[in-house]
């Protein structure tokens, strides 16, 4: 037994992927899941600012990796709830750093304490993304309802479902429903018709995660924004709770239509 | 009009900008996962659209090639919306034939 290793990821850069491990952590562990994320953008660290947690690192990933801390020592423990935890990426190293066995490794001990251990993958296709989804018993996508980020994503998809993996889940981010209706944004049924896989849910544009982020706050810790409660919505999923999706863009039932279609 | 004209001229108007997001990323991706380029896919389609018209009317203008990825393997779907079937050919029905023919290959 053990928990899952779940990696987010997403192909193009600035989609969402490190807003969602910090919710999706969160609300994980709001639920009494024992949770860790780990930021696996070495160089470019943020999950730690995300979370409000930056002003606690004292080891990193590197270091764990390298031996220089012991895994206790790397996890930084969430004072807001117990059952959270940070491993913090290097700053100053690059992506070379670690390798897939290494992630595989480290992930593999993290598993036997925790349920959730969370991946934040770096954007791109190159060796960050490797290591990130090297470990992953589950792979997220998360996709902005655009061109470019459908594009890449399925690249992405592709990639992930050329390796022995469960297939990929999606998360919508950013949605305008109102826009969807003005004809103006790709809808839900739309992204899904062309990347078909399974939608794990969507994620409202949403103010309240700005402001959220300015201060280190992660939106999910309460219920009261639209992405807070859509983030917990896809941590019930996660946890295998069948919620049932809201009718975010209003497609004319399509969306419900999809998202039984994808149900499994 | 061709099909590439139809998404290149739909792109620049803002009115449905989600559908020429839709078309447009159809053919990227009939590109990406196929190495179809949009060319042949436009070439395919026209040819499409010529065998099958022998056969039944069908609404030109929205015949769809696209690649979609269904488990591991790659289809090249088509879709051709029929209006009616054609007396002279086919066997006449009853009624008015409008759901799209599909075909998988
Ligand atoms: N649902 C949302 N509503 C409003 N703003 C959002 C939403 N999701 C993300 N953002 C904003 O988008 C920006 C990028 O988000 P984030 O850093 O999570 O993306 P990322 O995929 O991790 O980026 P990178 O590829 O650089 O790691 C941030 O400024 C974030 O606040
Ligand atoms: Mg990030």
């Amino acid at each position: 037994m053990g928990g899952q290793v779940v990696t987010i990821t997403s192909g193009k850069g600035g989609v969402g992927k490190t807003t969602a491990t910090a919710n999706l952590g969160v609300a994980l562990a709001r639920r009494g899941q024992r949770v860790v994320c780990i930021d696996a953008d070495i160089g470019l660290r943020n999950l730690d600012v995300v979370l409000g947690l930056e002003n606690r690192i004292v080891y990193d990933l590197v270091d764990v990796i390298e031996g220089r801390a012991k895994l206790r020592q790397g996890l930084i423990k969430d004072k807001r709830l117990p059952e959270l935890h940070l491993l913090p990426a290097a700053q100053k190293r690059d992506k070379t750093a670690v390798t897939d066995k290494q992630m595989i490794k480290l992930c593999d001990d993290l598993r036997k304490e925790f349920d959730f251990v969370l991946v934040d993958s770096p954007a791109g296709i190159e060796g960050g993304f490797k290591y990130s989804i090297a470990p992953a018993y589950q792979v997220l996508i998360v996709v902005t309802p655009e061109v470019s980020s459908v594009r890449d994503a399925d690249r992405v998809i592709g990639l992930v479902e050329a390796q022995e993996k469960s297939s990929p889940r999606l998360i919508i981010n950013r949605m305008r429903p109102s826009m969807v209706r003005r004809g103006e944004m790709l809808a839900t049924s739309d992204v899904l018709e062309i990347l078909s896989i399974e939608l794990l849910g969507i994620v409202p544009e949403d103010e309240a995660i700005i402001t959220s982020t300015n201060k280190g706050h992660p939106v999910a810790l309460e219920d009261h924004s639209p992405a807070g409660a859509a983030f917990t919505r896809i941590a019930q999923r996660m946890m295998g709770e069948d919620v049932a999706f809201q009718a975010l863009d209003e497609s004319g039932g399509l969306l419900d239509r999809f998202s039984r279609l994808f149900r499994r | 009009m061709n099909f590439l004209e139809r998404i290149f001229g739909r792109a620049a108007s803002s009115s449905d900008s989600a559908e020429s997001a839709k078309l447009r990323l159809q053919m990227a991706l009939a590109h990406d996962r196929a190495d179809i380029s949009p060319q042949t896919l436009d070439t395919m389609r026209d040819e499409i659209v010529g065998v099958v018209s022998k056969y039944v009317d069908i609404d030109r203008e929205n015949v769809q090639v696209t690649v979609s990825r269904i488990a591991d393997v790659h289809h090249v779907v088509t879709n051709v919306p029929v209006l009616r079937t054609h007396p002279t050919r086919a066997k006449p029905s009853p009624r008015r034939a409008t759901r799209p023919a599909q075909t998988k290959s």
